[in-house]
């Protein structure tokens, strides 16, 4: 047993704060309120490796695993949640499908460029009847000839419209479902017939880029079939299994700098003759957020390393992402409380760590959806099938 | 990174619930409806050298550590969290002269406690000092070469049957801790609590009566501060009380799964409601945030690196988490979680407090908002 981190993991933390300190924090406010995607943040985060962080070095990446993985999204995430998002979108679900599903040409194919952040990725599951219901989706991919013919819509694809290569999800089976009818392509920006449709703007996490993708028979190459035929949805599910293990990282960034600027705050506000850190009441929201935080923790890079050492983590995975959006989103709020009628202003962080925060019990699996992943394993464990 | 069990912690695990479905979990019930204490459990686990388990080999202990001492107290609270409580006031009273005694003092108190040839107690709390330890009202005055204490200790777990009981009174020059004899005359045993849980592990007021030590009874000698031992001392209580708070949660979710497959209604199981499956899986998650937390914790105390703020966040979290899981259970069980003939409401009763003893959960807070407002530079009254 031994809870600390590696040498390897503790420079990589470092390296990262100090990335932030010096290129994320200073424009964070800016790319909120402009709405614009950080481009210049992407392209250094990339010089440094940051864009293939958790996978091999045989493949360009940072060979730093889940671990490395989960403590640049905390670190990240304590600061701007829109950087960690396009990097979430492009690591932990984009090019983990690739990753962990695709053929060996496939992976040294693509896999280089997406770990040096030469281009970008992101994955298209959600349709608009498929969201939570994700089996249902109707984009629809038929053969013809060497190709695949694809046609159909999905949205609210993070990085849909600054990506250069997708994961898509489209029905090649219709009466088999997501049982065997769906399949999974790699879909490149030029391919024809592909094309961004509308970008969405958001509440929160407004400096990464929300869209739209249109398929109007977009033809893509059999070899770009990601894995095996039939097996998209399976891709799916494992993709999202570690994309929930990073979400929770992130929720506890974004957990931490809540309770950061609580602190901060409450040391510096003056009510009744002294700072109302001295109020209990204000002592009680700010302990009860450092207990959630410090469980929180312990969750996520325990998770992290059943990932590492090829545990099984789906139940796990999906505990961390609910629980972990939860904590989150109750420190935001506390934090929020603290800082009274001066949280709500503009330009003041946790204004906009309150309109971050909300999305993560959203994305990547609504917390309802997680829950039903939990409490079907529970049952699973007895011998009893719920949720067929 | 290593989160793993070493493989001596299996072992011991194993044997931790071997015994505690053995000889821990036949007994819950009747504990709880004859409101005695367990003493053959502690017996028989001292015959096994459980209650040996965290402490130094130079003092017959097992030198196993203090999450395997966390392990013992997970088992011992999925079956009956009187019985943890039971053993946890033993090992904390001996705790307490492991960490405030002199070598003599250990060296002559100490193996006789860890081997359960003798059975501890503490008697820290008054009818007027809980929370607040500087309202203990109990008096030791110095008369020639001896104390005399006189007082009144309320909520004495094991007072009743303790052979050795660890008691804080006020000197003349400050708080100390004196460790007493059941035989001692002015040591008289008062009542057992009736409680609303716990009940084999009810608390006793013990009455100091012009009850006369030996100065060498003080732990730690004359210039020990008595506060200091005490929490010097928590950590370890704390820890058990978190672990235990572990397994009652983990038995309420197993009981709560059990009885939502077999639960017809509306033409099917509960299970398939997603309300249930909703309340299940909240007490899963939690539950992994508690067991991985604890195991941090304990990890962290075997370095030698919690600080109080770490006990303090788990302590908090355990109470809240078992609260809050077995209110759950009774949910999921409806009536059935509300009736004597069936355990869930012994759960529900006894698990209420763990949010309250040990160090109340707003003192946890307190301790934790102290630590970080500390940490910018704010000191915080009392």
């Amino acid at each position: 047993m031994d809870f600390t981190f590696s040498k390897e993991h503790q420079l990589l933390r470092k390296t990262i704060r100090e990335f932030v300190r010096r290129e994320v924090a200073p424009i964070a406010a800016e790319i909120d309120e402009q709405e614009r995607v950080p481009w210049e943040t992407i392209r250094k985060a990339a010089k440094l490796g940051f864009l293939g962080v958790p996978f091999p070095q045989e493949y360009g990446g940072g060979g730093a695993g889940e671990i490395g993985y989960c403590i640049m999204a905390e670190e990240i995430s304590r600061v701007c949640s829109s950087t960690m998002t396009i990097l979430g979108a492009h690591i932990g679900i984009g090019t983990m499908a690739i990753y962990l599903d695709g053929t060996p040409e496939q992976k040294a194919r693509y896999l280089p460029p997406l770990c040096r952040g030469e281009k970008l990725a992101a994955f298209a599951l959600t349709e608009p009847q498929a969201g939570s219901d994700a089996a249902r989706i109707r984009t629809r991919a038929v053969r013809d000839g060497n190709y695949f013919v694809l046609n159909g819509s999905k949205i609210w694809i993070t990085n849909g419209s600054i990506a250069d290569i997708f994961s898509v999800f489209a029905v090649t089976d219709p009466a088999l479902g997501a049982r065997g009818g769906v399949t999974a392509f790699i879909v490149e920006k030029s391919f024809p017939g592909f094309r961004v449709g509308t970008v969405d703007e958001k509440m929160g996490i407004r400096g990464s880029a929300t869209a739209e993708l249109i398929f109007e028979d977009c033809r893509v190459p059999a070899e770009n079939v990601l894995g095996t035929f039939g097996a998209g949805f399976i891709t799916a599910l494992k993709t999202l299994d570690v994309g929930r293990v990073t979400i929770g990282a992130a929720a506890l960034g974004g957990a931490e700098a809540a309770l950061d600027a609580a602190v901060a705050y409450a040391v510096e506000r003056e009510q009744f003759g002294q700072p109302i850190a001295q109020k209990q009441a204000i002592q009680f929201m700010i302990a009860d957020m450092a207990a959630e935080i410090e469980a929180l923790r312990s969750l996520v890079y325990r998770t992290a390393w059943m990932v590492d050492t090829h545990r099984p983590f789906s139940r796990e995975a999906a505990m961390v992402k609910y629980f972990g959006s939860e904590v989150a989103s109750r420190c935001v709020d506390r934090a929020l409380e603290i800082h009274g009628s001066n949280g709500l202003l503009r330009g003041v962080a946790i204004e906009r760590g309150y309109r971050d925060a909300r999305i993560s019990e959203i994305f990547e699996g609504t917390n309802e959806i997680n829950r039903i992943v939990v409490a079907t394993d529970i049952f699973r464990r007895v011998g009893v099938r719920i949720n067929p | 990174m290593d989160f793993a069990l070493t493989d001596e912690q299996l072992m011991f695990l194993d044997m931790f619930r071997d015994f505690a479905r053995q000889e821990v979990a036949p007994l819950a019930e009747e504990l709880d409806r004859q409101e005695r204490p367990p003493l053959e459990t502690i017996h028989k686990a001292a015959a096994l050298d459980l209650l040996a388990i965290p402490f130094p080999e130079q003092y017959d202990g097992m030198n196993a550590g203090l999450l395997a001492y966390g392990l013992l107290m997970e088992e011992l609270g999925k079956v009956c969290l009187a019985t943890a409580v039971t053993v946890g006031a033993h090992c904390t009273a001996a705790m307490l002269i492991a960490a405030g005694g002199t070598e003599e003092q250990k060296q002559s108190l100490l193996p006789s406690l860890v081997k359960g040839h003798k059975i501890g107690a503490y008697a820290i709390v008054e009818p007027d000092a809980g929370s607040d330890l500087s309202g203990v009202a109990t008096t030791a005055r110095l008369d020639g070469n001896e104390y005399v204490l006189n007082g009144r200790k309320s909520h004495v777990v094991n007072g009743d049957f303790a052979d050795l009981l660890v008691v804080l009174a006020q000197t003349e020059r400050g708080p100390a801790c004196f460790v007493v004899d059941k035989s001692s005359p002015g040591l008289v045993v008062g009542w057992r609590n009736k409680q609303m849980g716990l009940r084999g592990a009810a608390g006793c007021t013990i009455f100091l009566d012009g009850c006369r030590l030996a100065m060498s009874n003080r732990l730690g000698g004359e210039e020990q501060n008595g506060h200091d031992i005490i929490r010097r001392t928590w950590p370890f209580s704390r820890l058990g009380v978190a672990f235990a708070c572990l397994g009652i949660a983990e038995r309420g979710l197993a009981d709560s799964v059990e009885f939502a497959r077999n639960r017809q209604q509306f033409g099917g199981p509960i299970a398939l409601k997603q309300i249930i499956q909703r309340y299940l899986a909240d007490m899963a998650t939690q539950i992994e945030s508690l067991r991985h937390m604890a195991h941090y914790t304990a990890w962290l105390m075997e370095q030698g690196r919690s600080s109080e703020r770490d006990i303090a966040m788990l302590k908090l979290w355990a109470g809240e988490v078992a609260t809050w899981v077995i209110n759950k259970t009774v949910q999921i069980h409806g009536g059935m979680g509300y009736i004597k003939s069936f355990h869930v409401e012994r759960l529900y009763r006894d698990v209420r407090a763990m949010a309250i003893h040990e160090g109340t959960a707003e003192l946890q807070r307190l301790a934790v908002a102290e630590d970080i407002l500390a940490a910018v530079g704010v000191v915080t009254a009392p």
